[in-house]
């Protein structure tokens, strides 16, 4: 056998041997094998049979040497975040990491060394190769995005150049950006919502007001302009919760924490709400003879409970019944706000979502009624703003009770 | 076109707003067109199958069947009869433009809409030599 034939596969997989010796092996080489001593083997003149034994002896060692560096290689790849794997010239797989076998369902024994047309797997990375390895003579820098299984990925594709200019491999790197997909789709639905919320509003107060100019009889136009007065509040009320809850979720909230007389801040807020909704309702609070005052925000827990006594009566059929009932738990350290209601309750399907954003049950029931669906999620942010917890309690048909539990906290400061 | 003529024509209108309903049907109504009303997808589904509307005027996001659901229900229900589907929308992204280029006969109307141009758009299809 000609020693030239010996070298070939060598020269040909391994373009790093010549790169490894030129570059007097890499900078933090721990190993016994010198770099010096290995001959670079794309040097012609080395190659002539006189030479053969101490080549073979030296391509033993390069070939250790080798291993070495591509295991270390290896163990850089397997340390990544991102999928990779590396193919000759002839896409065979010369390395391959963690997050590729994953990503590919494969074993890298099963597949190392290689073509990729021998591995008999169908999948979009492999495909997406084949489709881009035309030729390894042109030069090819591609990115796509594709889903594998539950993972969306950003794969790129990008022919090797060795340092003489010439391409000799490949290189795939696949990025998860499932996580960037979900925050994207996420803000679309968000814009699409706000969108919607925004323009419905908008819509009925254009058509009304065109539909104005031309009527004349009195009573109509009395009613379309209060239909628009009631759509131009509900269109402030949804830019005024909007701002609320990009202001919180932007973490540009710095609550203002004072120690608060608990009885008084829930008899004020019960006010406000019981004000704000002109409806037939029987109310009462129930407040425990002594009660220890809590540290928080008046203004943003003033928003949060009096959007749940507000969705109370809103859901309280007429002559209903809507009860404000707290209560202490000394050895929790806890104060308990519960908002009882005798109204058209939660279903359990509903109850998965009432907390989304822009969530609106289908039921009749709630749709009759206005809101944006987003007066819940403001509310468990704030009262989580405070440390605190929200719980629910519901039956369909028979009312609700949603309670806020707030932390006391240092109970020295008032009374 | 004749008055007798228009009201032969029947508009079905899917809103979940009542007061978009509302407003439309009375423009149509002055305009001389029967109309019916539907607060969902699936009430619109079900009085499409029963009424036969000429023309279906319909909200994109609803409770229970969105629009898309609706129309794409509607097409399979239709057994090819004419019908203008008229789709109202607060975004015209993606998703709507290649809704509406799908759909025969499909017109994409984004809010605020004018009831006065929604009412030429339907009576120039209804114009059309195959509807007088």
């Amino acid at each position: 056998m000609k020693i030239t034939e010996i070298l070939k596969p060598l020269q040909e997989i391994n373009p790093l041997s010549s790169l490894f010796h030129k570059s007097n092996g890499t900078t933090n080489l721990t190993t016994e094998i010198s770099a010096k001593e290995i001959p670079d083997f794309t040097d012609k003149s080395l190659l002539k049979e006189d030479n053969k034994e101490e080549i073979i002896s030296k391509l033993k060692l390069t070939n250790k040497l080798l291993a070495y560096n591509i295991n270390k290689f290896e163990t850089v790849l397997d340390n990544l975040n991102d999928g990779v794997i590396v193919l000759d010239s002839s896409t065979r797989i010369l390395a391959i990491n963690h997050i590729m076998e994953q990503l590919l369902n494969l074993k890298r024994e099963d597949i190392k060394g290689k073509h990729i047309r021998e591995c008999n797997c169908d999948n979009k990375i492999f495909s997406f190769i084949l489709e881009n390895f035309e030729s390894i003579n042109k030069l090819v820098e591609k990115t796509e995005e594709m889903s594998i299984g539950t993972s969306n990925l950003r794969v790129s594709y990008k022919t090797l150049i060795r340092s003489d200019g010439n391409p000799c491999g490949t290189i795939l790197l696949a990025k998860d950006i499932t996580s960037h997909k979900l925050t994207e789709q996420a803000m679309v639905e968000f814009i699409s919502q706000v969108s919607h919320e925004v323009k419905t509003p908008l819509n009925t107060i254009k058509s009304y007001t065109e539909m104005l100019i031309d009527t004349n009889n009195r009573e109509t136009i009395l009613e379309f302009c209060n239909i628009v007065n009631g759509e131009v509040d509900r269109l402030a009320s949804l830019i005024n919760n909007l701002l609320q809850l990009s202001r919180i979720e932007m973490g540009s909230v710095t609550l203002s924490m004072t120690m608060t007389k608990t009885k008084e801040f829930i008899e004020n807020a019960f006010k406000i709400a019981i004000s704000q909704k002109k409806k037939d309702i029987k109310h009462e609070i129930i407040l425990p003879d002594k009660i220890s005052p809590v540290n928080i925000d008046k203004e943003f827990m003033g928003i949060a409970l009096i959007n749940l006594i507000g969705n109370a009566i809103k859901y309280t059929p007429e002559h209903g019944r809507v009860t404000l009932r707290v209560e202490e738990d000394q050895e929790e350290d806890k104060i308990m706000i519960h908002v009882i209601d005798t109204g058209i309750g939660i279903s359990e399907d509903d109850m998965q979502h009432i907390f989304e954003k822009f969530y609106r049950s289908p039921d009749d029931k709630v749709r009759e009624k206005p809101g944006h669906g987003l007066g819940l999620p403001i509310t468990k942010q704030i009262v989580e703003l405070h440390n605190g917890e929200i719980k629910v309690i519901s039956k369909k048909g028979e009312g609700s009770q949603f309670s806020i539990i707030l932390p006391i906290g240092e109970r020295y400061f008032l009374e | 076109m004749a008055e007798g003529n228009k009201k032969s024509h029947k508009i079905l209108i899917v809103d979940d707003e009542p007061f978009n309903c509302r407003i439309l049907k009375l423009k149509l109504e002055n305009a001389g067109y029967k109309v019916v009303t539907a607060s969902n997808g699936e009430e619109g589904l079900s009085k499409f199958m029963v009424e036969c509307p000429d023309v279906v005027i319909s909200d994109i996001r609803m409770p229970r069947m969105n629009g898309y659901e609706m129309c794409k229900y509607i097409k399979e229900v239709s057994n090819g009869r004419p019908y203008l589907t008229i789709v109202i929308t607060s975004t015209v992204e993606k998703r709507e433009r290649s809704f509406v280029n799908k759909t025969e006969n499909a017109v994409l109307l984004e809010k605020p809409i004018s009831p006065g141009h929604l009412l030429t758009i339907v009576e120039d299809y209804l114009n059309k030599p195959s509807f007088v």
